[in-house]
């Protein structure tokens, strides 16, 4: 029952099982702020087999579907810089055409499989470590703040307590230190400075005012970002949202809303002509990319209804061990290609 | 710790054990441990490169496959290359007439058949480790995937790799730009009515 009979992959899978992966990768998606195309091409190979070329074409279809849905909803509360979206467009489409090309290439070598799954266990074990290593440091600030009011308590002693005013003084820098380095959600419209940021400012060559996003930076920087981002979506079917837009916050200076709304937008176009260059190559089964959608959908709208509850640190360390898991798996499956285990 | 947070602090953990479990189990369940390497070679390094990308039903598919000694690199000569092809033919149904023995009856038969496995097909040297086969592609379906099974053999040594190569009875064009509008509308639709996906 339920069996669905994918025509490209050339292969029967459970069609209630793929919307179920789709309805979990959709859930994270939706608890973490995440596209999930790096977890979802991997995950449709490892659970049914898809060969990855084919999960990759899919996967950059389905995005087409999901970014479409993500940018109407930031174009209604303005939160798209055209004229950005429009730059990055320049290398993203280029990149997302070689990306497919390489994909292509790789194809007729038969090296595919173990090419994308060698790179794919690179980018997940960056993507864990730096969610792993962050949610660990949240967790010890908490704990930290923790043990103070457990000392007022009279529950615990602290290290430099003596008095009430010593306590105060350990409290206040404690809880400053902790405001400082607190989870940014995505409302928060500070200004954020750093040196890169400064300097890409002071740079008047060739530079653009970008009245939506606030900022002024040289032309070419957006082309860069999106030719890098491009070639990682058609090669692995991602979105590249996680390196998008911490590269607009941290190096353009673009606030977080605006990121957010002009990558969804540039990613509905760039994912767009990815599909079409996979589609052309025999990647995309139009079966598969519905039946993720149906669960995605569904999933994301749990998972967005979830983050307002569940924003703990220790649900971000867990999908770090979740990403490490779909890591590990990957690996054992590069290793026993290359004989070694 | 309050109700609150502790009711918080179950939810997160269930969640996880969910998460966790998800991860661990679902590769194990489906296909008794997920996908395995399909093109572990010994011996050869074997490139299959189609004509086209993309085939239709009734053209003749036609396949170079490039032999190379996996050690030296160098082009494998004389070695009896077969490859085993399934198609993909598609969900149909057939109306057969079947005289009966006594001869007064007929019978409707429906089948479905999904794929067809062919008879090996031996290739064709072509020199220089080049193998060439053809084929030609005889389906009902109009969209689809051809599993090739290229096995190489020569003074006892043995290996295949595996590829599956698509066909369309469609513009391939029309495919790509039709399933791509599709995704996308389909999108804008889940977008209008629940106010985005949330990224």
């Amino acid at each position: 029952m339920f069996e669905i009979y994918l025509p490209i992959a050339n292969m029967t899978v459970n069609g209630l099982e793929v919307i179920l992966l789709g309805a979990l990768v959709g859930f994270l998606a939706g608890l973490f702020g995440v596209g999930g195309g790096f977890i979802m091409t991997p995950a449709l190979n490892i659970v049914f087999g898809i060969p990855m070329t084919v999960a990759v074409g899919s996967d950059l279809t389905q995005i087409a579907a999901t970014s479409s849905s993500g940018a109407v909803a930031h174009k209604r509360m303005g939160n798209v810089d055209i004229k950005l979206a429009s730059l990055i467009l320049c290398g993203s489409v280029i990149g997302v055409l070689i990306g497919v090309e390489i994909t292509k290439y790789l194809k007729s070598q038969g090296m595919d499989d173990l090419v994308l799954k060698e790179i794919y266990v690179i980018l997940l074990v960056i993507i864990g470590t730096i969610m792993i290593v962050e949610s660990y440091k949240a967790m010890r600030r908490r704990h930290e703040h923790i043990g103070i009011r457990k000392a007022v308590m009279g529950l615990k002693r602290i290290k430099d307590v003596h008095s009430i005013d010593d306590f105060k003084r350990v409290f206040k820098t404690k809880e400053e230190e902790e405001k400082k380095h607190e989870f940014k959600e995505i409302e928060e419209e500070d200004e954020i400075t750093n040196p890169v940021i400064k300097k890409l400012r002071d740079v008047k060559f060739m530079s653009i005012e970008l009245p939506r996003a606030g900022v002024r930076i040289p032309i070419f920087i957006p082309p860069l970002l999106g030719l890098f981002v491009g070639i990682m979506a058609g090669m692995l079917g991602v979105g590249g949202g996680f390196i998008m837009v911490p590269a607009m916050i941290y190096i353009l200076g673009v606030p977080t809303v605006v990121a957010i709304g002009t990558d969804l937008f540039q990613m509905v176009i760039t994912s767009s002509v990815g599909s079409v260059g996979h589609a052309l190559n025999g990647n995309v089964d139009i079966y598969l990319v519905m039946l993720i959608l149906a669960g995605s959908t569904i999933g994301a709208q749990f998972g967005a209804r979830a983050s307002k509850k569940l924003k703990g640190p220790r649900i971000r360390l867990l999908f770090g061990l979740v990403i490490a898991i779909v890591m590990l798996r990957l690996l054992m499956d590069v290793l026993s290609t290359m004989g070694l285990i | 710790m309050n109700d609150k947070m502790k009711a918080r602090n179950i939810t997160a953990w269930v969640l996880a054990g969910f998460l966790i479990t998800a991860a661990l189990a679902v590769p194990v369940s489906a296909g008794g441990g997920g996908s395995a390497p399909k093109d572990k070679t010994n011996y050869f390094d074997i490139t299959i490169v189609p004509e086209k990308s993309m085939f239709a039903p009734g053209d003749v598919m036609k396949i170079k496959i490039t032999v190379k000694d996996k050690e030296t690199h160098e082009p494998v000569e004389g070695a009896k290359v077969t490859v085993n092809m399934s198609v993909y033919q598609g969900h149909f149904t057939e109306t057969k007439e079947i005289r009966t023995e006594n001869g007064d009856g007929i019978c409707v038969v429906e089948q479905t058949t999904i794929k067809s496995i062919l008879d090996p097909i031996l290739a064709e040297e072509e020199g220089n480790g080049i193998y060439v086969v053809e084929k030609d592609l005889s389906t009902k379906a109009d969209l689809g995937g051809v599993t090739l099974k290229v096995t190489v053999e020569k003074d006892g040594k043995v290996d295949g790799v595996e590829r599956v190569i698509s066909f369309m009875g469609v513009d391939p064009w029309v495919y790509a730009v039709g399933s791509t509008l599709l995704a996308v509308i389909c999108g804008l639709g889940i977008g209008l009515i629940f106010g985005g996906i949330k990224h």
